[in-house]
C-alpha cells in the first residue's frame, strides 16, 4: 500500500516576537513569534532544505519523481521542481511538477503522487512545500504568517505510515487571495471568510471523509489540520465533531506562524515525530476547498526518528529585533437576535475603547436583516384577526441643524427626540407616559442614546436616568420594560429595518406571543428610531395598543 | 485502456499581423499572424472555452476532476481550476489542481491526469491548459508569442486515443524565464538556448521512447512536437528522422508560440485530421520534456465535430493597429476611467456565483418560465422558493435588442455593445457584447455566451457573461 | 379605495432656474425653490405643518430640507423613488393631507448633480458588482429604439428622423421659457447629425445633466379658495412599479411600458378622464430620451400603438397642436435633475392652468397631466391637475 516514507521540515533560524510588532506599530500584538525567512532564503530554497531532511540515509536513485507545492513561487516561467530535484540529485528520468494556486496546493501534489505510484508511473515521489507569504505591514497578516517548509516521500517500500483513504472538495472562494499582480495577502472580512470558508468546507471535508471509509472521532491517535489567521477558529472548527483537545495537532501558531501551502505538511511532520506504530492520524487541508486523508502509522516509523523535522528546527532559533449586560440578557432569549449570548458587567466595562468614553459593547452591532407589517384600516382590521395592533400615534420630529448650529445646545438631550415624543403622547392622549405605556423599543445604537431617550420621552426625570437604570425599572421584569426582544444592541441595525423590527416586538408582546421575554398585559407599547446626529436628525416615535 | 476521450480548443477571435508589429517598431518581420486575447480574456477564460469544446455533447455528470496548466494564472493565491470548474457546472466532490511554472505544465497535468484515472481515484479528468504570455514590445519574442488554450478529456471508456507510453525528462536550466517579479519572457543566448535547451532535451526523450518501444520514426504517422519556432522545430524533427508529410505543423504562422498549451494545441490539430490506428508521437518541452506514444481508435470520428483548432482557426478578425494590441494586453496608459471602476464585494459574488459563474436561470415548477437571474418569487406566477436551476452558459440565443454605447465606453472605440439577448423566445439576459464589429450587429442576429473578465473591483478578478456572434462550428 | 379627486389643492409653487448652476449649492436651490413657493402661497415659512423633499443622490434624511430652512421640528420625509422622486413627494403630501392629518405642507424637490465632475449620469448603476456593469441609462433607452424601430417597420434614418422632431419641437418650447437650462432651437440637420452617444441615439435625442428645484405648498381643497382666487386642484395621482429589471424580464418586448400604462390607467380614473387625447389640454411628460417621449404618446393613450409618428409628422403635439406635450420644453431643455423633475412638471401645469404662461400660453387649458418615468425603467408616475373643482 501507499504510504509516507519518510518525512522532512524546515524553519528558518530567525524568529521574531510578536511584541516588536508592537512595537514598531503600535496596535496589539498577537501572542507568540513566527518564523522568518533570511533575505536569502525563498520558497525554493526552504523546500529544498526540507526534502534534504527527509532524504537523509535515502539513496536519490530510488526516487523518481519531485512536486513541489506553493503559493510563492520565485518564478512565473521555469519550473521550482526542476531546481530542487538537481539540488536534490535525483537524475533526469524523473516526474516534476509545481503545483500552486491554493493553500491546499500541499495536499493536492500529495494526491497527484499517490496517484502516480498507484498507476504505477513512479516509485518514489518526494513532495516538498515551502511558502513565504507577506502581509502588508502594521496588519494583521504580518504577525500571523511565517515562513516555512515540509516534505514527504511517498513511496511502496518501507512505509511508515499508509494512506488509507482520502477525500477532496473543491469550493471557489474569494476569502484569501492574491492576484497576480498583488504582492501582500489580501482578504475579504474576517467573519464571512471565515464562517463560510475555513470553518464551513474544512469540517464538511472531514466528516465527509469518516463518513467514507466510516471513521467516528474516536478512532484517531492525532487530528491534523490547518489553521487560517485567526488562531482561535483552529479547534473550534472541529468543535461539532468532538474531538478531544488532545487530540488537535499544535497548528505552530505560537512557535512559526501560518505558512500557507506548507502548513499542514508541517503539522503531520510534527505529528509523525511523536507518532506510535498502530496510530491513525486525520490529516487535511484547506484552501479553495479541503483535502482529508486518513493515515496509518506503521513500525517502520522508528526507522526515520533522526530527521531534523520539526521540533529540532523549532529548538534552533534566533531572535530577530526590529530597529527600528441587560440588552444581551434580553437578546438570549430572542431565536431572531444577531447576537444571543449574555455578558457581564465587568466584559462591558473591560471592553476595548472604540471612541472613549464607549466601549465595544456599547455600540450595536453591524448586521443584515429585514421586517415587515401589513397595514390596513382600523374598521376594516377585524375581518382578518381577531387581534390586530392599532396605530395610537404616529410622529416625526425633524431637526433644523441645531446639534451644529445652535451655541445652546447642551449636548445632554435630543431635542428632536423630546417634541417626537410630545407630539406622540398628545396625538394618543397619554398624559404620564411613565405609567401608561407598557414597554417600549427605543433606538439604542450606543448605550449613551437609550439612557438619554429615556429622559427625552419623559420616562426618567432629566438628569436622573441613572436612578432608574439602578433600580432596574427597565428590565424585562420592570415597571416599564425597555428593550425587551434585546434592542439594537442585540439585534444589530440594519438601517431600513430597525424601525420594523422594534415594531414587530410590540405586535408580538400585545398579542402576547413573546414567549420567555412576554410582558405581562401590555396596554400600550412605543417605538423609537432616530437618524442623524443629535440636533439634525430625524425621530421617528410611534405607540401601538390594542 | 485509460486515455483521451475528447478534445478541445480555443484560439481568440483576434489575430496580429506581424507585419503590423514590424511596421511600428522598424526592422524585419515574421511570416504570418499571432492570436490575441482580447481585452477581456485571461487564461481562466480561455481555459473555459476550451473545455466546453471539448466538453461539447458529453454528459458532465462523471467528470470528476479538473486541471489547470498555465504559465499566467491570473491569481498567485486562489486556485483557477475551481473557478474553471464552477463555470463548468461541475460540483463540489471532485478533484482540481493548478499546475504552474512551466511550458511542461500541460503535459504534466496530462500526466497526472491519467495516473489519478488509473489509480482509481478519479473516472474523467478535464486538462486544461491556457497561456496569455508577454514579450517585450520591440523585441522579436513579441512576434512570436501568440495566445490559445488547449483541453482534453481523460478518462477509461470511450477513448479515442490510447495512450500506450509516456516518458519525462527533468533538466533544470535557465533558457526562457520569468521571475515573480518579471512581466514578460526573458530569454539567454539564443543559440544555446536552443542547443541545450529544446533540442537536446525533446530529442533525448523521443529517441528513448521511441527506443523503450522498438520503434522508430517511419512508424508513425504524424510527429506532434513542440516547437518554439520554426527553424528549430524543423531542424529537430529531421535529425529525429521524420519526413515532412508526418510532421505536424507548430501553428506558428497562425496562432504563434502559446506557451503551456502549445503542444497540446498541435496535438488536437493532429487529431482533426487523424484516423482510426494512426500512431502519433507526442512531445512537449519546459525544463526538460515529456514524450508520448498515442494510438488513434475508432472512437476519433465521434468526436470531429469539435470547434478544435481548424474551426476557430477560421473564424477571425485582424486588429486594426499594433496600439489596439497594446491597450487588448494593458501596455499602455489611456486615459483614466473613474466613472467605469467596478465596485467588487467577495460576499456577492460567492452568494451569487450559481448565476455569476455557472450562468443559472431560475425555471419555474408551476409555470415553466425561464427567468435569469435567479429569481425566488417567480415573474411569472409568483410562485415562491419553487423553482429548478438550468444553465444558460451553452444556449444559443439571438439578439433582441442593442445599442452602441459611446458613454458606456468613456468615448474610447469601439463603443461598448449593450445587448438583449432572447434564450427560448422568452428568456432576456442583458449584456455586453465581444468579438464583434459594431457595424455587424443586427436585431435577431444570433448569438452566444461566452466568460469574460470584466473588471478589479475590491482587487480581485470580477468574470461575467458576455455574449458573441458564434464562432465557427458547434 | 377612494379616489384623491378633488380633495386637495395646490396654492402656491416655485422654481428655480435650471442649469449648470456651478454657483449654487443645493441648500440655495431648496431656499429659492420654498420661498418662491412661500411668497406665490402668501404664507410664512412657520406655517408649514410638514414636508416631504424628494432627492435622489444630493441629501439624506428630512434634514436636507429642515436645516436649510429651518423649519422648527415639524416631521420631514425624504423620499426616493428614481426619476419619478419630485412626483413622489407631491404625491406623499397630497395624500397627508387628504387623510386630514395636516392643513398645510410643502413638498419640494432638487437635485444637485453638477458637483461630480461627470458629464452624465455614470456608467454601471447597479448593485451588483457584474451584472450591471456599464449600464448607462442612454443604453439601456437606445434598446427601446433599436427595437421600436425594428417592430414598426422604421429604417434607422425613418427612425431618427421621428424622434428627432421631438428634439426639435422640445428645443422650441424651451427657448421661450426663461428658466429653462437649454434656450436655443436646434434643426432637424443638427439632430440627426450629432455624435452618437448610444446608437442610435445621437446627442440632441439626450437631455442634459443640470441642477435645479421646484416646490408646493399643498392644502386640502375646501380651504384653497382662503389663499388664492385661482388655486389648482388634484385630479389623480398614479403610481406603478414593476418588478423586475426590463433587461431580464422575460417576454419584455422593448417597445412599451406597463407602468406608463398602469400609472396613467389609474390617474385617468381617478380624474374621470375618458379620452386622455381630447380631455387633457396640456402635457409635461418623461422625455430623458426623444424615444422615450414616442413610446410615452403610445402608452398614455395619446397616440395609436405603434402609429406615434404619424402624430409627430401631423404636429399634433405642438405648441399650436391638438395636445400641446411639453409646452416647457421638457427635460429636453430643463435637463433632469432627478428629484426636481415631478414638481418642474407640474410648475409648468399649474401655470398654465392659471394662465400665466406668456408667449406659451395655452388657450383654455383646463387638464394638466404630467409624467415621469423612473429607473431603467422600473417606476412611472402619473400626476393630473385642474383648475376647477368637479
Amino acid at each position: 500500500m501507499v504510504g509516507i516514507t519518510s518525512y522532512g521540515g524546515y524553519i528558518p533560524l530567525h524568529r521574531l516576537s510578536r511584541e516588536e510588532f508592537f512595537r514598531a506599530w503600535g496596535g496589539f500584538a498577537m501572542p507568540g513569534e513566527r518564523a522568518v525567512a533570511n533575505f536569502d532564503e525563498d520558497s525554493v530554497t526552504m523546500a529544498t532544505e526540507a526534502a534534504i531532511d527527509c532524504m537523509k540515509g535515502i539513496d536519490p536513485k530510488t526516487v523518481d519523481g519531485l512536486f513541489f507545492a506553493t503559493t510563492t513561487s520565485p518564478y512565473r516561467e521555469k519550473q521550482c521542481s526542476a531546481i530542487i530535484s538537481v539540488a536534490l540529485d535525483l537524475g533526469r528520468e524523473i516526474r516534476t511538477a509545481d503545483f500552486t494556486g491554493s493553500l491546499r496546493a500541499g495536499t493536492i501534489a500529495i494526491a497527484s503522487a499517490m496517484d502516480a505510484i498507484n498507476a504505477g508511473a513512479a516509485k518514489s515521489i518526494m513532495v516538498t512545500a515551502a511558502d513565504l507569504r507577506l502581509g502588508a505591514p502594521a496588519g494583521d497578516f504580518e504577525q500571523a504568517l511565517g515562513d516555512g517548509g515540509a516534505a514527504l516521500l511517498l513511496g511502496e517500500k518501507g512505509v511508515i505510515a499508509t494512506i488509507e483513504g482520502s477525500y477532496s472538495i473543491s469550493d471557489d472562494f474569494s476569502g484569501v487571495w492574491r492576484s497576480d499582480a498583488d504582492t501582500f495577502v489580501r482578504t475579504w472580512e474576517d467573519r464571512m471568510v471565515l464562517d463560510e470558508g475555513y470553518s464551513a468546507v474544512l469540517p464538511e471535508a472531514i466528516s465527509g471523509l469518516m463518513k467514507k471509509y466510516n471513521l467516528a472521532p474516536g478512532d484517531f491517535a492525532k487530528v491534523v489540520y490547518d489553521t487560517p489567521t485567526d488562531i482561535r477558529r483552529h479547534a473550534r472548527v472541529t468543535g461539532g465533531l468532538k474531538f478531544d483537545a488532545a487530540q488537535l495537532q499544535d497548528p505552530l501558531f505560537m512557535t512559526v506562524g501560518n505558512t500557507g501551502a506548507a502548513l499542514a505538511m508541517m503539522m503531520l511532520v510534527a505529528a509523525l515525530e511523536e507518532a506510535k506504530p498502530g496510530d491513525r492520524i486525520l490529516f487535511a487541508s484547506y484552501g479553495n476547498g479541503a483535502d482529508a486523508f486518513v493515515l496509518q502509522v506503521t513500525p517502520e516509523i522508528e526507522k526515520v526518528r533522526d530527521r531534523r523535522g520539526i521540533k529540532n528546527h523549532l529548538a534552533s532559533k534566533r531572535m530577530l529585533a526590529l530597529i527600528p449586560v441587560r440588552s444581551h440578557h434580553n437578546g438570549s432569549l430572542n431565536p431572531k437576535a444577531h447576537y444571543q449570548r449574555e455578558i457581564t458587567m465587568e466584559q462591558v466595562l473591560g471592553a476595548p475603547i472604540i471612541a472613549w468614553p464607549l466601549g465595544l459593547f456599547d455600540c450595536c452591532g453591524v448586521s443584515d436583516g429585514a421586517a415587515a407589517a401589513i397595514v390596513v384600516r382600523a374598521e376594516d382590521a377585524k375581518k382578518f384577526r381577531e387581534d390586530p395592533v392599532y396605530v395610537k400615534a404616529l410622529q416625526i420630529c425633524v431637526g433644523p441643524g441645531e446639534g451644529q448650529l445652535s451655541t445652546v445646545y447642551d449636548y445632554t438631550h435630543v431635542e428632536e427626540t423630546y417634541r417626537a415624543g410630545l407630539a406622540a403622547y398628545a396625538e394618543a392622549g397619554i398624559s404620564d407616559p411613565r405609567k401608561e405605556i407598557s414597554m417600549a423599543e427605543v433606538h439604542d445604537c450606543f448605550s449613551i442614546t437609550e439612557a438619554t431617550i429615556m429622559e427625552d420621552l419623559q420616562f426618567s426625570p432629566r438628569g436622573r436616568v441613572k436612578e432608574d437604570l439602578e433600580a432596574g425599572t427597565f428590565t424585562l421584569e420592570g415597571d416599564l420594560p425597555v428593550q425587551p426582544d434585546g434592542g439594537l444592541k442585540c439585534f444589530g441595525h440594519p438601517i431600513g429595518a430597525s424601525g420594523l423590527r422594534m415594531m414587530y416586538e410590540m405586535y408580538l408582546q400585545l398579542q402576547g406571543r413573546a414567549g420567555p421575554r412576554q410582558i405581562k398585559n401590555p396596554q400600550l407599547g412605543l417605538t423609537h428610531n432616530m437618524g442623524g446626529q443629535p440636533g439634525a436628525c430625524t425621530v421617528s416615535c410611534l405607540i401601538v395598543g390594542l | 485502456m485509460i486515455g483521451i476521450r475528447s478534445y478541445g480548443a480555443y484560439i481568440p477571435y483576434y489575430r496580429l499581423s506581424r507585419s503590423e508589429i514590424a511596421k511600428t517598431w522598424g526592422g524585419p518581420a515574421l511570416p504570418g499572424e499571432k492570436a490575441v486575447a482580447n481585452q477581456d480574456e485571461d487564461s481562466i477564460t480561455m481555459a473555459v472555452e476550451a473545455a466546453f469544446d471539448c466538453t461539447r455533447g458529453i454528459d458532465g455528470a462523471n467528470i470528476d476532476g479538473l486541471f489547470f496548466a498555465s504559465t499566467t494564472s491570473p491569481y498567485k493565491e486562489k486556485q483557477c481550476s475551481t473557478i474553471i470548474a464552477t463555470v463548468l457546472d461541475m460540483g463540489k466532490e471532485i478533484r482540481t489542481a493548478d499546475f504552474a511554472d512551466c511550458l511542461r505544465a500541460g503535459t504534466t497535468a496530462l500526466r497526472a491526469a491519467l495516473d489519478a484515472v488509473k489509480a482509481g481515484s478519479a473516472r474523467n479528468i478535464l486538462v486544461t491548459a491556457a497561456d496569455c504570455r508577454l514579450a517585450y514590445p520591440y523585441s522579436m519574442l513579441e512576434q512570436s508569442l501568440g495566445d490559445a488554450a488547449a483541453c482534453f478529456l481523460i478518462g477509461d471508456s470511450d477513448v479515442a486515443v490510447e495512450i500506450e507510453d509516456c516518458l519525462s525528462l527533468s533538466y533544470e536550466i535557465t533558457d526562457v524565464w520569468r521571475t515573480d517579479e518579471d512581466d514578460f519572457v526573458r530569454e539567454w543566448e539564443e543559440r544555446w538556448v536552443t542547443m541545450y535547451g529544446y533540442s537536446q532535451n525533446v530529442e533525448e526523450a523521443a529517441s528513448a521512447i521511441m527506443k523503450r518501444n522498438g520503434l522508430t520514426a517511419r512508424d508513425f504517422a504524424k510527429a506532434v512536437i513542440y516547437g518554439p519556432d520554426p527553424r528549430s522545430h524543423a531542424a529537430l524533427v529531421r535529425r529525429l528522422g521524420f519526413e515532412e508529410n508526418q510532421v505536424q505543423d507548430t501553428l506558428f504562422a497562425t496562432v504563434g508560440n502559446t506557451g503551456t498549451p502549445s503542444a497540446l494545441l498541435m496535438l488536437v490539430a493532429a487529431l482533426e485530421e487523424a484516423k482510426a490506428g494512426d500512431s502519433i508521437l507526442f512531445a512537449s518541452y519546459g525544463d526538460g520534456a515529456d514524450a508520448f506514444i498515442l494510438k488513434v481508435t475508432e472512437q476519433i470520428e465521434r468526436i470531429k465535430e469539435r470547434r478544435g483548432v481548424k474551426r476557430h482557426l477560421a473564424s477571425k478578425a485582424l486588429l486594426s493597429s499594433y496600439g489596439k494590441y497594446l491597450s487588448f494586453r494593458n501596455l499602455v496608459q489611456l486615459p483614466p476611467q473613474a466613472s467605469l471602476r467596478g465596485t467588487g464585494s467577495a460576499t456577492i459574488m460567492w452568494r451569487t456565483k450559481n448565476w455569476v459563474l455557472s450562468c443559472h436561470a431560475s425555471k419555474c415548477r408551476k409555470c415553466g418560465l425561464i427567468t435569469y437571474p435567479i429569481q425566488r418569487v417567480c415573474y411569472g406566477c409568483q410562485a415562491k422558493d419553487d423553482y429548478d436551476e438550468i444553465s444558460l452558459s451553452r444556449e444559443k440565443g439571438t439578439l433582441f435588442t442593442f445599442s452602441l454605447d459611446n458613454l458606456a465606453s468613456a468615448g474610447i472605440n469601439p463603443p461598448i455593445i449593450q445587448s438583449v439577448v432572447r434564450f427560448q423566445g422568452a428568456t432576456q439576459f442583458y449584456c455586453m457584447m465581444t468579438d464583434c464589429e459594431p457595424n455587424e450587429v443586427r436585431v435577431d442576429m444570433p448569438v452566444e455566451m461566452t466568460l469574460r473578465r470584466l473588471h478589479e473591483g475590491a482587487n480581485f478578478h470580477n468574470y461575467f457573461w458576455k455574449c458573441r456572434p458564434p464562432r465557427e462550428g458547434g | 379605495m377612494e379616489s384623491i379627486r378633488d380633495k386637495v389643492a395646490i396654492i402656491g409653487m416655485g422654481c428655480t432656474k435650471f442649469g449648470e448652476l456651478w454657483e449654487k449649492g443645493a441648500d440655495d436651490l431648496i431656499i429659492e425653490a420654498a420661498y418662491e413657493a412661500y411668497e406665490d402661497a402668501g404664507i410664512d415659512p412657520n406655517d408649514i405643518q410638514a414636508a416631504w423633499v424628494g432627492t435622489v443622490a444630493s441629501g439624506m434624511m428630512g434634514e436636507c430640507l429642515s436645516t436649510p430652512l429651518k423649519l422648527r421640528n415639524i416631521p420631514v420625509t425624504h423620499v426616493e423613488n428614481a426619476c419619478a422622486t419630485g412626483h413622489e413627494a407631491l404625491r406623499n403630501a397630497c395624500f397627508a393631507v387628504a387623510s386630514g392629518m395636516y392643513d398645510i405642507v410643502l413638498a419640494l424637490g432638487f437635485e444637485k448633480l453638477k458637483d461630480t465632475g461627470l458629464g452624465g449620469l455614470g456608467i454601471g448603476r447597479g448593485l451588483h458588482p457584474t451584472l450591471e456593469m456599464r449600464r448607462t441609462a442612454p443604453g439601456t433607452f437606445a434598446f427601446i429604439a433599436t427595437r421600436y424601430f425594428h417592430t414598426y417597420g422604421l429604417t434607422p434614418e425613418q427612425g431618427k428622423q421621428t424622434i428627432a422632431k421631438i428634439a426639435v419641437k422640445n428645443h422650441h418650447n424651451g427657448s421661450l421659457h426663461p428658466k429653462a437650462h437649454f434656450r436655443r432651437e436646434v434643426t432637424l440637420e443638427q439632430v440627426i447629425n450629432a455624435p452618437i452617444i448610444a446608437w442610435p441615439l445621437g446627442l440632441f435625442d439626450c437631455c442634459p445633466t443640470t441642477d435645479g428645484a421646484a416646490a408646493a405648498i399643498v392644502v386640502p381643497a375646501a380651504m384653497a379658495k382662503k389663499f388664492r382666487e385661482d388655486p389648482i386642484y388634484i385630479k389623480g395621482i398614479g403610481l406603478s412599479s414593476a418588478q423586475l429589471l426590463p433587461h431580464f424580464r422575460p417576454n419584455f418586448g422593448w417597445t412599451s411600458f406597463t407602468v406608463n400604462k398602469e400609472a396613467s390607467r389609474q390617474a385617468y380614473e381617478q380624474a374621470g378622464i375618458k379620452d386622455p387625447r381630447k380631455e387633457i389640454s396640456v402635457a409635461c411628460v418623461h422625455d430623458c430620451f426623444t424615444i422615450t417621449e414616442l413610446v410615452i404618446y403610445e402608452d398614455l393613450g395619446f397616440s395609436p400603438v405603434g402609429r406615434a409618428k404619424e402624430d409627430v409628422d401631423a404636429g399634433t403635439f405642438t405648441l399650436e397642436g391638438e395636445l400641446p406635450i411639453q409646452s416647457d420644453g421638457g427635460l429636453k431643455s430643463f435637463g433632469h435633475p432627478i428629484g426636481a423633475s415631478g414638481l418642474r412638471m407640474t410648475y409648468e401645469t399649474y401655470k398654465q392652468l392659471q394662465g400665466k404662461c406668456d408667449v406659451r400660453q395655452i388657450k383654455n387649458a383646463r387638464l394638466g397631466l404630467s409624467h415621469t418615468l423612473g429607473g431603467p425603467p422600473q417606476v412611472s408616475c402619473v400626476t393630473i391637475v385642474g383648475n376647477s373643482l368637479g
